[in-house]
């Protein structure tokens, strides 16, 4: 009983972050109709920002809650400047192409990022992982019986700020000006710019948002596993863009619940079978869901018209 | 040139619309040659021709959709030639569509409301990637004020509601309020959209066969609607119809086009009577058996 307590802490701890991470493949899909597999890449450029930025503040500055959140908001902001640049230069000019050309530019950019985060270049890190800084200093928030349960703080600041993130997220898309032109844009971007939709700008600003809600997860994902490495992205976001799509993409709620599923079914996993089995299964989940639901948990398959 | 700015401006009627020798080509096909147009408040102004005669095309280059190849519009004195659809619909120009375009998953209210805008929400934007970003930021700086959730972000949030609400009750559609829009039946899909058009408070508004599909009653009630938002709103109505009944009835100008070319412009009887229209509608056969116009 306690064994299944535990696993249900960890499984809820991993899957937020893949909840936050899946947010942006998400939010993406939903604006341009486009899978950004640079998603996941643009994450890990946003956990070196963070990394960097832990470095520059030094060790006891970096694990105050004012150095945490300098961490954060430099990671952020820089990640939601890269996701701007990526759209306004990459995607933008393939708007009106077919959407399988900006698919492979979104692979492309992806692997930029994530073998060109390899090279040794001095100001680069290179390519082997480095161990992340404890940014947030590991202490047991709370110990059921004898350490039967042992929740850390770091799982309950995780959870809090993706949730947090999460509700915010919620909020905006559906209570605010800004979410309404999101939705509008999502469903008919031309329509949209001729009622007076800026619709560059609010797939601009989408892309700002998931690339910083995405460095958000990353740094969280960093800590957890206390490393850092260029290929992670690759890694994190594939596990992600699954979450997104077992959820059925394109759908905010959905994301979240893809995240937090996947997360336990990993964990219980590892926890009552074997680690090597775990991506298996996560992707064999995936087919599942697919078999029975093709449009995801909450996606809703559009009949075709004959 | 400046002489004739002046004039326009003390002119007491100016045109809130006005294309000036429009054309378009697409490839080798020309869709729309030297159309001219102007329409000024209080004007109703019908666009008619038969299927394929250009008419969608004309729309399509007034709200920026298509650029013109030659020519130029002008919204509000402003020409437009290059502007983007959104800045377009900013100074004044609103639409419907043929088939109805809704935002068919959201609400009536928040497909209203997507189009609306709060006092002050609009402000003139620069050029350059700075000025851009800055105007992003201000026209949608509500983000983070609701998130922050402040009295200013909710007194906003309360007026655009007022103002969807207010429309909403205009086109008879209150008791739609929160259903989704793909729910609504048709009649009431094509008043929506006019709802959501004046949403966006123009000055001048196209309409894209707003009767078809309905019903002879539903067309007459159109025809009273249509009139009365022309004289509340203060607006200049553009009327692309079908429906020769309609248009006949309500519009005190109408643009014939053909091919893309103006044939004919004039009062009602005038068009009704002119060679050249009931040639195009009903082929030269028509002519031939009834011995020419009437």
């Amino acid at each position: 009983m306690a064994q299944l307590l535990q696993h249900l802490i960890n499984g809820l701890a991993a899957g937020t972050i893949y909840a936050l991470v899946a947010l942006g493949y998400t939010m993406v899909y939903g604006v341009l109709k486009l899978i950004n597999f640079a998603h996941g890449d643009v994450m890990m450029v946003g956990v070196y920002m963070g990394y960097a930025t832990a470095f520059a503040l030094g060790r006891d500055m970096r694990s105050s809650l004012l150095g945490v959140a300098v961490v954060f908001a430099v990671a952020m902001l820089g990640c939601a400047l890269l996701g701007f640049f990526i759209e306004r230069f990459a995607y933008r000019p393939l708007r009106e192409k077919p959407r399988l050309t900006a698919l492979i530019t979104a692979i492309g950019i992806s692997f930029a990022l994530s073998y060109g985060f390899q090279l040794d270049l001095g100001f680069l890190p290179g390519a082997a992982p480095r161990a992340f800084p404890e940014v947030i200093e590991p202490v047991e928030w709370l110990v059921i019986g004898d350490r039967d349960v042992v929740v850390w703080n770091w799982q309950v600041i995780s959870f809090g700020i993706a949730v947090a993130l999460m509700v915010g997220l919620q909020y905006l898309v559906f209570r605010t000006r800004f979410g309404r032109a999101m939705r509008a844009v999502s469903w008919d971007h031309r329509v949209a710019a001729l009622m007076g939709i800026p619709t560059d700008r609010v797939i601009a600003l989408t892309f700002m948002l998931s690339s910083a809600l995405a460095a958000g997860a990353g740094l969280l994902y960093a800590i957890k596993d206390t490393s850092v490495s260029p290929l992670m992205g690759l890694y994190v976001g594939l596990k992600a863009f699954v979450a997104a799509v077992i959820g059925g993409i394109g759908h905010v709620p959905g994301a979240v619940v893809g995240g937090l599923v996947l997360g336990l079914v990993e964990e219980f996993v590892v926890g009552y079978a074997a680690s090597t089995w775990r991506d298996a299964v996560a992707f064999g989940f995936l087919i599942l869901v697919l078999l029975v639901k093709p449009g995801g948990l909450f996606g809703r398959v559009a009949a075709e018209k004959v | 040139m400046s002489a004739a700015v002046q004039e326009t401006k003390a002119e007491a009627g100016a045109p809130l619309l006005q294309a000036d020798g429009v054309s378009i080509q697409f490839g080798g096909l020309k869709a729309l040659t030297d159309f001219n147009l102007s329409v000024r408040q209080g004007d109703l102004q019908g666009l008619i021709g038969p299927n394929g005669a250009g008419k969608s095309t004309a729309f399509n280059v007034l709200t920026g959709v298509y650029q013109p190849t030659q020519g130029e519009v002008r919204v509000g004195g402003q020409r437009v030639n290059g502007w983007l659809p959104h800045q377009i619909n900013h100074l004044g120009l609103a639409r419907t569509f043929q088939n109805i375009r809704l935002f068919r998953a959201l609400t009536a209210l928040d497909n209203v409301k997507v189009a609306c805008r709060a006092q002050g929400a609009l402000h003139p934007e620069g050029v350059g990637l700075g000025a851009k970003m800055k105007g992003a930021f201000i026209n949608y700086r509500d983000w983070w004020r609701a998130l922050l959730l402040t009295p200013r972000f909710q007194q906003e949030e309360r007026e655009l509601t007022q103002q969807a609400e207010h429309l909403l009750e205009v086109m008879g559609l209150s008791h739609r309020r929160d259903e989704e829009a793909r729910n609504l039946p048709y009649g009431e899909q094509r008043r929506l959209e006019i709802a959501r058009a004046l949403g966006t408070q123009p000055k001048v508004l196209l309409l894209d066969e707003p009767a078809a599909g309905m019903n002879t009653r539903e067309k007459a009630d159109l025809m009273v609607l249509i009139r009365k938002l022309r004289d509340d709103f203060k607006l200049g109505v553009l009327v692309i119809e079908h429906d020769m009944k309609l248009v006949m009835g309500i519009c005190e100008c109408i643009t014939v086009l053909d091919h893309g070319e103006t044939i004919a412009r004039g009062a009602p009887a005038q068009v009704r009577n002119d060679r050249k229209v009931i040639e195009a509608y009903l082929g030269d056969s028509y002519l031939e058996s009834h011995g020419g116009a009437a």
